[in-house]
């Protein structure tokens, strides 16, 4: 009988640690499909910052610059990696070269300065600085201290000094999820959610992406009149 | 008819993805096109792109920037720009971009018609159709039946890349590689199916037959007996040698070598690449009793000089020659160790080194544009002056019954 007490005991012990596992992060992931876009409903201050938006001059990626964390997360094509480790997460972005470092635990271990750097280790204060946690089978990640960018560059969508936002990561089947939430009063009069989910490919290794001459001065000049000297 | 197409293009222009901007936002759905010449190529994060300068009615040089997906969207799928030759005339097809003077690639019409579009699908097929293409001549080259030619536009880069493919698929009948052949070095006229400054090409293991071989003219289409020359590599600082005295302190042999190639296509296709990519209708390899050498300036002046003739079976002079003045061996050596090591493969020991004819060629069936029938029953080559106690031979015997 006490055997039997103990099988089931153990059994219950058992399903219950599978079902709180720390998410599968193992492997090389990539963007799986378009991300989605929750509802937006944008503060009168947020639609004059996405009217004063030009693309053609504004957008951080012509400096290869990361314009925010969902930016980055919603490239197509490009890998990213999980490096977990006792006080910290690392999360290596093909895209732009980024290396993000997550501390983990509470409020308390976030740094003032931003999470995420390239491997030349310039810093990237449009990505914020971060802090997370596993809970159960979820990897949640917060993020302050974002410097002024753009959520969605193609349509001008904005962040402030004031947005944070939380990211949810789990394992659903093979595809990895992530639900993205951004909170700016000042922006967004409800927050503002973004999906992804990624899939898990068959390699080993993160290339560096090098961005070069991610800008058209190099072309414009080609075509620019040519400067008569006066004298 | 052209702005018809492009009509039916706007109506099938489907959403881009993997561009590192949004072509949504940056590219109109207006689809133009625009005429000039490869001024340059980059395949590069996180624009992959083309630089085409068009010369405007008014004899003003314009640049376009014909944009495309990221080197690493390109890179999946497999797509490279390498057939984008700077300098080539083309017409660039594509949705306008909002920035002046930039468009997003469709397709790029080059001027013989050749059309590349940076889709995962058409490279592709290209490439299954090359590889069936490879595949077939193959399968005829080793069942005797005729090849036909090869058309496929390429560069030579990529039709050694191709050749390299085509000694895998011909492995299982004929073996490893255990050494390289060229061609088209002597001085004058070369083959018109030769690249001007030379062809190579692999030796495989089941080519190989010793000294005394007997063939049968029924065991090739097309094949002629030819009168060449190799070495054989017998150390590894060949690959990086430098003065002809270094060269040949990397070989360590002689090889008295006649060929039987047999390189025979349906008329009139034979191609330069085809010639390439055929491995040059290498059929058999004749190789005699090595010949030690050593890297001196004596042997230097041996092998420059010395002399050679084929004889029959009645030891009657068929044609005779002489090294000076046709090709210098080294300098030939020194070329195909380029080729291969540029092809990102090294020269091992033990390998040999055909350097091709040195001015004899015998069909050995009638009608055979490269001359008349050779009616002998003996091809034996003798090289005079590069050893003391008599030539260095190697004999190929023909069996006619």
């Amino acid at each position: 009988m006490k055997s039997i007490k103990c099988f089931a005991f153990c059994a219950i012990f058992l399903v219950s640690r599978t079902v709180v596992a720390e998410p599968d992060l193992s492997g090389i992931w990539m963007l799986s499909s378009f991300a989605k876009e929750g509802e937006l409903v944008m503060t009168d201050k947020a639609l004059a910052l996405q009217a004063d938006y030009d693309l053609l001059v504004d957008d951080p990626s012509l400096y290869c610059e990361p314009a925010s964390i969902a930016r980055v997360w919603a490239n197509p094509n490009v890998r990213i990696a999980f490096d977990r480790a006792d006080a910290e997460l690392r999360i290596s972005y093909e895209f732009y070269d980024l290396r993000r470092t997550v501390p983990l635990g509470d409020e308390s271990v976030i740094l003032d300065a931003p999470s995420t750097v390239n491997v030349d280790g310039t810093p990237f204060d449009k990505m914020g600085s971060s802090f997370g946690r596993f809970d159960g089978d979820r990897l949640i990640i917060e993020t302050r201290n974002h410097a002024p960018g753009y959520i969605r560059t193609s349509r001008g969508i904005p962040q402030s000094v004031n947005t944070t936002s939380t990211e949810i990561l789990w394992r659903q089947g093979d595809e990895l999820r992530l639900q993205q939430t951004y909170f700016d009063e000042t922006l967004f009069v409800k927050a503002f959610v973004v999906d992804y989910a990624f899939r898990r490919i068959n390699e080993t290794e993160l290339p560096l992406y090098e961005c070069t001459d991610a800008d058209y001065d190099w072309f414009e000049k080609l075509n620019a009149p040519a400067v008569r000297e006066e004298r | 008819m052209r702005n018809l197409l492009y009509g039916v293009y706007l109506l099938l222009v489907a959403p881009i993805a993997g561009a590192h901007h949004s072509t949504v936002t940056n590219f109109t759905r207006e689809v133009i096109s625009v005429d000039g010449v490869i001024e340059q190529v980059r395949y590069q994060n996180p624009h992959a792109s083309v630089l085409i300068r068009h010369t405007d009615g008014s004899g003003k040089d314009v640049y376009w920037l014909v944009e495309t997906a990221a080197r690493t969207t390109l890179e999946r799928k497999g797509i490279t720009l390498d057939v984008l030759a700077i300098g080539s005339k083309v017409t660039a097809s594509g949705l306008k971009g909002r920035r002046a003077k930039t468009m997003y690639l469709r397709q790029i019409e080059f001027e013989d018609g050749r059309v590349f579009t940076p889709d995962a699908e058409s490279v592709t097929i290209r490439v299954e159709n090359i590889r069936r293409a490879l595949e077939q001549m193959a399968d005829d080259f080793a069942n005797l039946q005729i090849m036909e030619g090869f058309d496929y536009e390429m560069d030579l880069d990529e039709a050694y890349r191709w050749q390299d493919e085509m000694v895998e698929i011909m492995a299982p009948d004929f073996g490893e590689v255990v050494g390289y052949k060229t061609g088209g070095h002597n001085a004058g006229p070369t083959f018109p199916t030769f690249p001007l400054d030379g062809i190579r090409a692999y030796l495989l293991a089941g080519f190989m037959r010793e000294d005394g071989f007997t063939i049968r003219p029924d065991e090739t289409n097309v094949g002629f007996l030819e009168a060449d020359f190799a070495f054989r590599v017998g150390d590894a600082s060949i690959n990086t040698a430098e003065t002809d005295l270094e060269i040949l302190a990397g070989l360590d042999a002689i090889i008295p070598f006649a060929e039987v190639p047999d390189p025979y296509y349906v008329p009139d296709t034979r191609s330069v690449n085809g010639t390439i990519v055929s491995n040059m209708g290498s059929r058999f390899s004749i190789t005699g009793e090595p010949l030690l050498i050593e890297a001196t300036a004596e042997w230097l002046e041996r092998i420059n000089n010395f002399e050679f003739a084929v004889l029959d079976e009645n030891d009657t002079i068929i044609q005779a020659g002489q090294m000076n003045g046709w090709y210098e061996p080294v300098t030939v050596v020194r070329w195909i160790r380029d080729q291969i090591r540029q092809s990102g493969k090294e020269l091992v020991p033990g390998q040999v080194l055909s350097l091709g004819n040195i001015g004899i060629l015998r069909p050995l069936q009638e009608g055979n544009p490269r001359g008349p029938m050779y009616t002998s029953n003996q091809f034996r080559l003798e090289y005079y002056g590069l050893q003391d106690d008599g030539p260095a031979t190697v004999t190929i015997n023909v069996d006619r019954r």
